[in-house]
């Protein structure tokens, strides 16, 4: 139990020093919402005047601190930019984002484990060695690519999905949410798969020279049966890389979110970055470094569940 | 049986009404139009950004009058508009509308609306439109007839009212970025941020009614993703295209079409008229002589550029084709060099900034200028170095990019631009075009500074950007040309 307060209390504390540092690095770039705001040619008086009427002269600490406190309250202000309310706007897009990953590490993880073992098993055998080069040529496939091409097959050629987009009703046009996400999801679980695969190989092949094995081939299970005794074993590895993964994507599905059209979390981002937007920038990272820390403490607490040894250390 | 009888009328108007409405030049159709920038906001006069009177001016906003594809004014929410002899006093009679909200337009609106423009510390009003809006002294209402008076005469203030600084608001509107109260053909129904914006057909718009009854503009961050929506049939337009190669692609479909249009952006290759050898008029028109127009648009634009041979759109009243000013003649450009005391491998340096136009066009004019005896270094550079180096400091030979402005030919006059044109006659002729009293004074002054333009060789004019666009065959009455700020959309239909 002690360990659980404790991954807690890194979290906390890792969440908020997050904050700071984003707060920190916004006020460095250079250009600020003034500019982005009034355009290239606002005269210095013009922009003083937006300046603090947005309250951004005052010393940057107040302003910190006065953010934080209400953002700990669940009040993330409203966008700089739009007037829009912070915190439904990121909601918005997670109702895209969340999905997106969700979806496609689950689907990556499951063909992951599979696949690792499979190829594992069979080394030697050529169904290996293609499957190694899949996966060799999944990493290698930038995503940009992969999804243009997969748009060209199945929206341009074929015409049986969208090639992009997200309804305008958002989940209440289900099938059409479904729709526009099909594509998105392979393409984002197919890069994730290959390189999970890998991880789901080699543990397997350990797993294999293990006496664990041996003695299970020795009771006289098939090799399937022997390297199944061994999926919660295998899975910790797996998770713990998949985790990382996930923390990336939720911004970093941007890449796929552009391809697609989709108006997700990363995009979103990308966008309010660039008009200096400040409270929506300190707001979604805000939300997205907790859902990293969330996934990271969830994934640690269930790999100490699935492997025994890990909880005495 | 009285009620049955009222019963039936009721439903007989009910029908006919209905089907009254669904006359041929309307129809039920939504049209979905492909973008590449999505506004940060629904701010019209507030927030920078060429998004957002793309979508909103003209659809969701109008000002007093407005600018037609081929940029001439026409009136809009005033019936008659009426300039004085000197300049100064504007009166607009305003017509009957209403604003989405369903209250009538009125002249306190309009007073309201263009006095905001008066207070020059406003931070609720972009500094480019203060400025547009600086010579104002007054706006009154008397009756339904506005008059504007001016400090001094501005041959552009009914274009700028036309723009985005001009549009009508109801008085005392507020929540600017996120809601849109306007008067236009079209109400603004629905932002999807990121994603979408939806415009409906306004049923008590004063004047002719949109033809489609839906038009969604939609969001493409990434210019692949436009083209493939386009491809794909998901949108009806696609408002950009960004590399002209990919046009090969959307040619060979037959269910599709490309448009071609004007744009007032001239690719300009900038010659440094202070610094030797082009400090000489006759190198210049050698330079000019040496490159094949027609063969670099195709090389560099798929063939889809217009040769205009001064700073001038063709739009533009004052537009006069002088590309036979410095025909394309190498021989000719040989001996002007030989006789100009060029010598052979004169070393010269083009500034290349990283955009497609001109890294597309780089080694073909390099090619040219080897032909008639330069040495040509290419440098690419950065924005940031061309900012700095090439357009506040000067320190350059040549370099290319795309002069957008409208109007902007007054930065000839400027000998200090980075240019550094230095001429008194052409100062003369800009100051006379903004003191011209008739429009034909105007355009008579502008012809004759574009023609002196052209006869100094101020710099080369390689060819006038288009606006390219794509759409599906049955789709009709789009804007070909990108010369203001909106995007209209009213007449866009499928037929």
């Amino acid at each position: 139990m002690s360990g659980v307060l404790r991954r807690l209390a890194v979290s906390g504390a890792g969440i908020l020093g997050s904050t700071f540092i984003v707060f920190a690095l916004l006020r460095v770039l250079p250009g600020d919402l003034a500019t982005a705001k009034l355009g290239t040619d606002a005269t210095p008086e013009a922009l003083q005047r937006l300046r603090s009427e947005y309250g951004l002269d005052k010393p940057l600490f107040t302003q910190y601190v006065q953010w934080l406190g209400n953002a700990v309250r669940g009040d993330f202000g409203s966008s700089l930019m739009s007037g829009s309310d912070v915190g439904s706007d990121i909601v918005s897009r997670l109702d895209v984002t969340l999905p997106l990953v969700v979806a496609s590490s689950l689907l990556a993880v499951m063909a992951a484990l599979w696949l690792g073992q499979r190829s594992a098993l069979q080394r030697s055998n050529w169904k290996s060695v293609v499957l190694t080069l899949a996966s060799q040529i999944g990493l290698a496939i930038p995503i940009v690519v992969l999804g243009i091409v997969a748009v060209v097959i199945f929206a341009v050629w074929l015409r049986i999905l969208p090639a992009g987009g997200f309804p305008v009703d958002g989940w209440r046009a289900t099938s059409g949410a479904i729709r526009s996400l099909v594509l998105p999801v392979a393409v984002l679980s197919l890069s994730q798969a290959a390189m999970l695969t890998r991880f789901a190989r080699s543990e397997a092949l350990d797993f294999i020279a293990s006496d664990t094995y041996r003695t299970a081939r020795a009771t006289g299970m098939t090799k399937p049966q022997s390297i199944s005794t061994a999926r919660r074993l295998l899975l910790v590895p797996v998770l713990g890389v998949l985790a990382l993964q996930i923390s990336t994507l939720i911004v970093g599905a941007v890449v796929v979110e552009n391809v697609f059209a989709l108006p997700g979390l990363g995009a979103m981002l990308i966008r309010d970055i660039a008009a200096r937007d400040y409270l929506k920038v300190q707001g979604s990272l805000l939300v997205v470094t907790t859902i990293v820390f969330a996934v990271q403490f969830a994934t640690g607490v269930l790999q100490d569940r699935l492997d025994p040894r890990r909880r005495t250390t | 049986m009285k009620r049955l009888l009222a019963a039936l009328t009721a439903t007989c108007i009910a029908v006919v009404g209905c089907s009254a409405q669904s006359d041929s030049s309307t129809d039920d159709t939504t049209v979905t139009i492909g973008f590449t920038l999505e506004p940060t906001s629904l701010d019209i006069s507030g927030t920078a950004g060429q998004a957002i009177p793309q979508v909103l001016l003209d659809n969701v906003y109008e000002g007093l009058v407005r600018a037609s594809d081929d940029g001439s004014i026409s009136p809009a929410l005033a019936e008659s508009y009426d300039v004085s002899a000197d300049g100064l006093t504007y009166t607009f009679s305003l017509r009957e509308a209403r604003f989405h909200d369903g209250r009538e337009l009125s002249p306190d609106d309009v007073v309201w609306s263009l006095s905001r423009l008066l207070d020059d510390k406003s931070t609720t009003i972009l500094p480019t439109q203060l400025a547009q809006f600086a010579r104002v002294n007054s706006v009154t209402a008397a009756g339904n007839v506005v008059t504007i008076t001016l400090s001094e005469r501005d041959n552009d203030f009914l274009y700028s009212l036309s723009q985005r600084g001009g549009v009508i608001f109801k008085k005392d509107a507020s929540d600017f970025a996120n809601s849109a109260n306007g008067t236009g053909p079209f109400v603004l129904t629905k932002w999807d941020k990121g994603n979408s914006i939806t415009l409906d057909r306004f049923d008590t718009y004063w004047g002719r009614r949109s033809d489609s009854k839906t038009v969604v503009f939609r969001y493409f961050a990434d210019a692949s993703a436009l083209s493939n929506a386009m491809l794909a049939g998901d949108i009806d337009i696609m408002t950009t295209v960004q590399s002209p190669e990919t046009l090969e692609v959307f040619e060979s479909r037959s269910d599709l079409k490309v448009l071609s249009g004007s744009t007032n952006c001239e690719v300009t290759l900038s010659m440094n008229n202070s610094r030797a050898p082009f400090n000489n008029v006759a190198v210049r028109k050698a330079v000019r002589q040496a490159i094949d127009k027609s063969a670099l648009i195709d090389v560099a634009w798929a063939g889809y550029g217009t040769e205009i041979g001064s700073f001038v759109p063709p739009t533009d009243p004052w537009f006069e084709d002088l590309t036979d000013v410095a025909p394309f003649d190498v021989d000719a450009s040989r001996d002007a060099l030989v006789s100009a005391g060029v010598a052979p491998g004169t070393p010269i340096t083009l500034d290349v900034p990283p955009i497609n136009y001109a890294t597309n066009s780089s080694e073909f004019i390099a090619a040219a200028l080897k032909d008639v005896g330069f040495s040509v270094t290419i440098t690419p550079v950065t924005w940031e170095e061309w900012l700095d180096r090439v357009f506040t400091k000067a320190d350059y030979d040549m370099s290319i990019v795309c002069h957008i402005e409208r109007n902007d030919m007054a930065i000839y006059a400027n000998p200090n631009y980075y240019f550094r044109f230095d001429n008194a006659d052409y100062r003369e002729l800009i100051t006379a075009a903004s003191a011209a009293s008739t429009s034909e004074e105007r355009t008579a002054a502008l012809r004759g500074a574009a023609r002196l333009l052209s006869e100094q060789s101020a710099s080369d004019w390689l060819w006038l950007m288009p606006n390219l666009q794509v759409a599906k065959r049955d789709v009709a009455g789009l804007s070909k040309n990108a010369v203001g700020d909106s995007y209209y959309a009213a007449r866009i239909e499928r037929v």
